[in-house]
């Protein structure tokens, strides 16, 4: 009787610590939603969809000169804020395809057909929360960073683990980073938590030396950003997203007689985002 | 007399210099829209495409024009099927258990699905086609196609495309078009 009672001692520990090693597992991993944007959020997300991917065509000569492939996903937090409200995290993933593109002119009697570069010149966001009586929380990026990868963290969670009435900043990490050419790019945080609205701007700087290949081509080149918007509300909303691209153009690849043309073209997307 | 034999020779010369330039231009010439219609119909991709609705200038591009979705077939041939129905001129109409059963079918055979138009848009939505409530305001299209383990909605801006930049440029619905089937075959390789 001794010894049974012994094995279930025993089996009672290993348990235990098995439950609470599980446990630890599960915090510590992400949810199953949240990595296929190669975004990381923690399993304490109540939900995360990423349910549309938009498209953002600007246009050159009746061509496409560029796409902008846009993925939003909102994470939601299990538990409410003091005020009442809940948690969302709007998390945007965009992929920014520069195109080239062809269009014919007359030269005199004959007609010529001529190619040209789209490149990547702006993108940015903005969404304003305070139509829809939303609080801006947090943002990131914030600013440009001197390494030449940039990450999106923020503390999207309640504190307080069990009951709801927290403040923001605890559990529920979302997390992402993006690797880019440092000297090529400028970040600005557009944001006014004052006004309750979000903006982020990517620029791409020219250089001016030819010969600085690594900068010169990063406009050229297919690129990524990533940003994240944590925001409180009442009940969840229909809420707008602005992405604007804008494109410059170049007469060759990127190479040491490349010119940029200066013609700018832009093109604005609005996305009803469900926040 | 020198001169003027100098002279109309540097005329002669200026022009042979003018023309060849105009020459290499010319040849610089890139079609990308033909070469993506060469990939897909070049049978590499493994791929089909089924037109549903109002026709449009789609080149030699391989597809297969339909009637009615009762034409399409399910199966495993291809690697990647693309249905796309056209509905820019209002003239389709369907039944929400109609548009059900295409889902379901959609979901089991991975095929991918695309409809341009503006009506009809709350059956689609009925039927899980569409998953937002509410399209964005500068949409005239979506697809529903799988990325990864799950299907979502593609949403473009096919409003230009239709309205505006089509009375210049009358393949650009094709070039769209083209752009996303080679997304999705890209992505989902």
């Amino acid at each position: 009787m001794k010894n049974v009672n012994k094995i279930c001692l025993v089996l009672l520990f290993v348990l235990t610590v098995w439950s609470i090693a599980g446990k630890q597992n599960t915090s510590a991993a992400s949810h199953p939603e949240s990595s296929i944007h190669s975004f990381s959020v923690e399993t304490d997300a109540y939900n995360v969809n990423w349910e549309s991917r938009r498209t953002l065509n600007v246009y050159c000569e009746g061509k496409v000169k560029g796409t902008i492939t846009i993925y939003v996903g909102v994470a939601r937090s299990k538990f409410f804020l003091s005020s009442g409200k809940q948690l969302s995290t709007v998390m945007i993933r965009a992929i920014i395809t520069p195109k080239n593109y062809t269009y014919t002119r007359k030269v005199l009697w004959w007609t010529e057909t001529v190619t040209e570069y789209g490149i990547i010149d702006e993108l940015s966001y903005n969404m304003d929360f305070q139509t829809i009586n939303a609080e801006l929380l947090d943002v990131s990026p914030k600013n440009t960073p001197t390494s030449s990868i940039y990450n999106v963290g923020i503390n999207a969670g309640v504190s307080g683990t069990t009951a709801n009435g927290g403040s923001i900043g605890a559990n529920l990490g979302i997390s992402a980073s993006q690797s880019f050419i440092a000297n090529a790019l400028k970040i600005i945080n557009k944001s006014d938590t004052s006004v309750n609205n979000a903006g982020t701007l990517y620029q791409y700087l020219f250089s001016s030396w030819r010969w600085n290949w690594e900068r010169n081509s990063y406009n050229f080149y297919e690129s990524e950003h990533k940003a994240a918007y944590s925001v409180g509300l009442i009940t969840r909303q229909y809420c707008y997203l602005d992405v604007k691209a804008v494109f410059n153009s170049a007469d060759s690849e990127p190479g040491w007689w490349q010119n940029y043309l200066g013609k700018y073209n832009s093109s604005l997307y609005m996305a009803i985002i469900y926040v | 007399m020198f001169k003027i034999l100098k002279f109309s020779l540097r005329i002669l010369f200026f022009f042979l210099i003018i023309l060849g330039c105009a020459g290499c231009t010319g040849d610089i010439e890139h079609n990308e829209i033909e070469g993506l219609i060469n990939l897909l119909n070049s049978g590499t991709l493994e791929f089909k495409l089924y037109y549903y609705g109002k026709k449009e200038n789609l080149l030699d591009l391989n597809l297969e024009y339909i009637n009615s979705f009762e034409e399409i077939i399910f199966n495993d041939t291809y690697k990647n099927t693309f249905i796309l129905v056209n509905n820019l001129d209002n003239n389709l109409t369907f039944e929400i258990n109609q548009l059900s059963e295409l889902k379901t079918r959609i979901e089991e055979y991975n095929y991918s699905f695309y409809y341009f138009g503006n009506t009809e848009i709350e059956k689609f939505y009925a039927s899980g086609l569409l998953l937002q409530e509410r399209l964005d305001p500068s949409a005239l299209s979506f697809g529903y196609v799988r990325e990864g383990d799950r299907y979502l909605n593609s949403i473009g801006t096919w409003d230009i495309t239709a309205n505006e930049i089509a009375k210049e440029n009358d393949i650009l619905f094709l070039e769209l078009v083209l752009n996303e089937i080679k997304y999705q075959i890209n992505i989902n390789s």
